[in-house]
């Protein structure tokens, strides 16, 4: 079920009308079945392999807790619950390698063996990846980790935890949240407040907006030049990815502050996952803003375990790379993730290490470090960075991503004053309309670094924002990319 | 106040979203016109309704139903409709009016090879309610919400549209009351296929057509089924006709199949000059043939239903100015489908605007036209000769006494003459060689000089 279909539109508010007229005690039960309601609209049979995850970390906690309470010796009862942690990791892991990167490591360890001159033939799994797995693995465990750690005590209450794993609004593409962060929530008793309720709506239409309006228009052009590669050049690509950088955010952004909307509506409040990404000064200020939920995850039980900045300069650097190597591959299970991944970390151990250097040609050259010229420079200079690492995001395979990059400073500025600018997919009309929103995008981000729009127009006369939201709801029927007419776009982080 | 404030808001918003659909609904097709009947009519002003396809569009001219017979009534049509989906816009209908008696056209019975293009033409003519979401419901080709959603809020398909000046017209006031006019002629004879063998149904048409006798049962209106010429030659289509036909009549309601030779001549009918020249349909009739179809229910109803001639009812006056208009328009799109004066205009006879002489070999046309100027036409409709008199509100033109032809504007002022006054006893002929020639004792005064 799509969070911009007609199906959802039916289902959500049906399930928060139960929400609010059910008994506390039985909301959570309400959540779980509507969640596992909503996980089933894709495939029903993997909702089995969601609650198995549920199941095993939630005897994992189960069985912390009560070694945690035994009498047997510290030695044995820590080696115990690291026995448990780690088995519980495993089969977790297990899950996900088997459904997502099983095929991936087959096919280039056959490649490998096969260029060693030796035979290695084993055949891929027809597999269809669970919609949302990595984000709910990740979630079961983050928790098994939390427990463990002592952060987080085990949740006894398996359908308040089997509702953490599978809460529908993060259940396909996050935020990733920790059991802190949303399990006591469950506890709480979330009255009908109508100014929560108008508040969560208005972040949901801001959301299908930005889905409907601009990543799924933008997305025309990007499929069109980036499943035809052979056809385009120079320019082209450089509209192409320029527009592809902004279809991720919007389409991501969307779901985000969808899942956001939601949840506020139901009285549960959900961290934020991207603070004006493209308004970085640095790659490393870009994976503060940008789906910064993974980025903490990461950071918490990958980065920091493996000793994060504390063993010099060496280890830090691998760590960072095997951070964004981890990182590129949870995407997906392609050498192109693997690479865009890679470029990510180098670009910010290339930072650090060119640091030292970039400080003194700022003090020659006596640039002002807190300036405006300066700001400007880093954040084009890292936009254009990002965009770069993109193309190996976005391209269909890595040949495609090669020629990309071969072809991509051809100059062809002369594709901008001709009829072939609109033929990539989207007329004149179509073209002005996507920079005109693309503009829009940027202005909304710009505003929301000094004020809340949505707390502006909460703020204004009622018919004023009605007006507003009408308008919008109406400019969405107009001009949205949906209906029959056009293959609508699946949210880009699903397939993760 | 909460749940007023929502309720307010819901009911902006569909608002808002109801006027955004008709505005991208097309509606330049004269279809979506006769879609519009039931929410355009002055409530409660009609006595017969006709239910049907393209056939009755073609087929029945309910002005002429209204002049001879004083019986309002009104065409309710969807191109290519189906007995099945007659059910729904009678539906649609009665939640308006309260007809005495309705008329549904018999063709084809349950098309399910036309079924998404037919729900999608009626899905567009209906405001959403429970009938527009039974009706989509009850294609078997929509089987999932995804598929049904074009239909059930056609802004989902239409919102891609480019808009044009069209789309902003909301005025579907329909002075043909459903009728499509046209005077086209086949000109060639036609072999009558009485087939009288009888298809089995299926439990789907069963089931709809006892629905449509159930449903004007339970509203008290009166049913007549009619099959309106259509001239197949497809058996099975004959076939199922017939069937509906027998059902028909054991349940008592009255069928007209005029597909048979001997209800289409009952009804004055004649193949060559009543039946639209249409390449793609053998029998659309044209509108002679409207008229008759239209002449012959007309007379039935009345016979048989006692429906009141209400022509001097000063509610339905509206009507009589409808048939005034409607006449005044045929005349002016279709200046040579009036009956001619002939081809002699004798001595104190005269043209209005828009009348006109034909030649007795039809060859040739004298017209007053409604511009004023009077034009002599050839048989490839070129003109051969004018008075060059457009736009002086030309009022007439007189075959005087004293033999002067002459073309009057407002006021009696003459803006052409023939100038043969002091010729009593003349007459103006035009001839079969397209000369247009004025005689004085069979000498000729006056000629336009275009003998070819």
């Amino acid at each position: 079920m799509n969070f911009t279909s007609v199906h959802f539109l039916c289902f959500f508010p049906f399930v928060v009308l139960c929400y609010y007229c059910l008994p506390l005690k039985l909301r959570w039960v309400w959540l779980l079945v509507s969640s596992y309601y909503f996980y089933m609209c894709w495939n029903p049979v993997y909702a089995l392999l969601m609650l198995t995850s549920t199941f095993i970390t939630y005897l994992c906690g189960i069985f912390i807790d009560s070694i945690r309470n035994s009498k047997s010796g510290d030695t044995s009862r820590k080696n115990i619950e690291k026995t448990i942690v780690i088995a519980g990791l495993c089969i977790n892991l297990l899950i996900l390698f088997f459904f997502k990167y099983f095929n991936f490591f087959n096919e280039s360890f056959q490649y490998v063996w096969n260029s060693l001159g030796m035979s290695w033939k084993m055949n891929n799994f027809d597999l269809i990846l669970p919609v949302g797995i990595s984000f709910y693995t990740f979630h079961a465990l983050g928790y098994i980790i939390d427990v463990f750690r002592g952060d987080y005590k085990p949740e006894k209450n398996f359908i308040k935890y089997a509702l953490f794993v599978s809460f529908f609004p993060l259940l396909v593409a996050g935020p990733i949240v920790r059991a802190s962060q949303l399990l006591p929530q469950f506890y709480e008793a979330h009255k009908f407040d109508i100014q929560r309720v108008w508040s969560g709506l208005l972040l949901i239409l801001w959301g299908i907006f930005q889905k409907l309006m601009i990543a799924d228009r933008l997305s025309i052009l990007v499929n069109t030049v980036y499943n035809d590669v052979n056809h385009y050049q120079g320019f082209q690509f450089v509209i192409a990815t320029v527009f592809f950088s902004f279809q991720i955010l919007c389409d991501f952004s969307a779901y985000t502050d969808i899942a956001k909307g939601a949840s506020q509506i139901m009285g549960i409040n959900l961290i934020d996952n991207f603070n004006k990404p493209y308004f970085a000064t640095s790659i490393k200020e870009f994976w503060r803003r940008w789906h910064i939920s993974l980025s903490t995850w990461f950071k918490d039980y990958l980065y920091f375990p493996l000793g994060g900045s504390r063993n010099g300069k060496i280890q830090t650097y691998r760590n960072i790379m095997v951070v964004f190597l981890v990182s590129g591959l949870w995407h997906g299970a392609n050498l192109t993730f693997l690479i865009w991944g890679g470029l990510h970390g180098f670009y910010q151990v290339l930072a650090m290490i060119s640091k030292k250097y970039t400080n003194i040609i700022i003090d020659k050259l006596q640039i002002i470090r807190q300036g405006f010229s300066l700001k400007i420079f880093n954040i084009l200079t890292t936009f254009i960075l990002v965009n770069l690492a993109w193309i190996f995001f976005r391209a269909n395979n890595f040949n495609d991503a090669l020629f990309i990059y071969k072809n991509l400073f051809v100059t062809n500025f002369e594709v901008l004053f001709t009829e072939n600018l609109y033929k990539m997919g989207l007329d004149i009309f179509e073209f002005r309309i996507s920079l005109l929103l693309i503009v829009l995008l940027i202005g909304v981000n710009f505003i929301q670094t000094k004020i809340s729009i949505r707390q502006f127009i909460m703020n204004l006369w009622l018919p004023i924002q009605w007006a507003i939201c009408i308008l919008s709801i109406l400019s969405i029927l107009v001009y949205g990319i949906y209906g029959n007419n056009y293959d609508a776009s699946q949210f880009i982080y699903f397939q993760f | 106040m909460t749940i007023a404030k929502t309720c307010l808001f819901i009911a902006l918003l569909s608002y808002s979203t109801v006027v955004l659909t008709t505005i991208f609904i097309p509606k330049n097709e004269i279809f979506y016109r006769c879609g519009q009947a039931p929410y355009y009519e002055n409530p409660n002003t009609l006595d017969v309704i006709f239910i049907g396809s393209s056939h009755v569009e073609w087929g029945i001219d309910p002005n002429t139903i209204w002049e001879k017979y004083g019986i309002p009534a009104i065409n309710y049509t969807v191109l290519g409709l189906d007995l099945k989906h007659s059910y729904f816009l009678l539906k649609e209908m009665l939640k308006y009016h309260q007809p005495k008696v309705m008329v549904i056209d018999v063709w084809r019975i349950c098309d399910e090879n036309d079924a998404n293009a037919l729900t999608n033409r009626i899905a567009n003519m209906f405001p959403f309610s429970w009938n527009k979401i039974e009706m989509i419901n009850s294609n078997p080709n929509l089987d999932s919400l995804h598929k049904k959603m074009d239909y059930y809020f056609p802004l989902h398909l239409y919102h891609t549209r480019k808009l044009d000046s069209t789309d902003f017209n909301f005025h579907y006031h329909n002075i043909e009351r459903g009728h499509f006019v046209n005077f086209d002629k086949k000109n060639q004879e036609h072999v009558f296929n009485d087939c009288n063998t009888i298809a089995s149904l299926t439990k789907t048409e069963v089931s709809y057509f006892e629905r449509i006798i159930a449903y004007a049962k339970q509203e008290k209106i009166k049913l007549i089924f009619v099959s309106i010429p259509h001239l197949s030659s497809k058996i099975d289509l004959l076939k199922k006709i017939n069937a509906i036909e027998l059902l028909s009549n054991k349940n008592g309601i009255p069928f007209i199949n005029f597909n048979k030779e001997k209800n289409f001549k009952a009804a004055g009918l004649i193949y060559s000059t009543d039946v639209a020249n249409d390449s793609e349909i053998n029998g659309h009739l044209n509108h002679l043939g409207a008229q008759k179809i239209a002449s012959f229910l007309g007379e039935y109803l009345q016979k048989n239903y006692h429906l009141a001639n209400k022509s001097k009812d000063i509610a339905y006056n509206f009507l009589n100015e409808n048939l005034l208009t409607y006449k005044t328009n045929i005349k002016n799109n279709f200046p040579f489908s009036v009956p001619t004066k002939g081809n002699k205009l004798e001595k104190g006879m005269s043209l209005l605007p828009g009348d006109y002489l034909s030649s007795a070999n039809n060859q040739y046309k004298l017209i007053l036209q409604n511009d004023g100027n009077l034009v002599l036409y050839n048989n490839e409709n070129k003109h051969t000769w004018a008075t060059y008199t457009p736009e002086k509100g030309i009022v007439n033109l007189i075959m005087q006494e004293d033999g002067n032809l002459v073309l009057y504007g407002q006021n009696s002022t003459p803006f052409w003459a023939s100038n043969t006054a002091n010729k009593p006893n003349s007459f103006l002929i035009l001839q079969d060689d397209g000369n247009l020639v004025i005689y004085q004792n069979n000498i000729p005064t006056w000629s336009s000089n275009t003998a070819q």
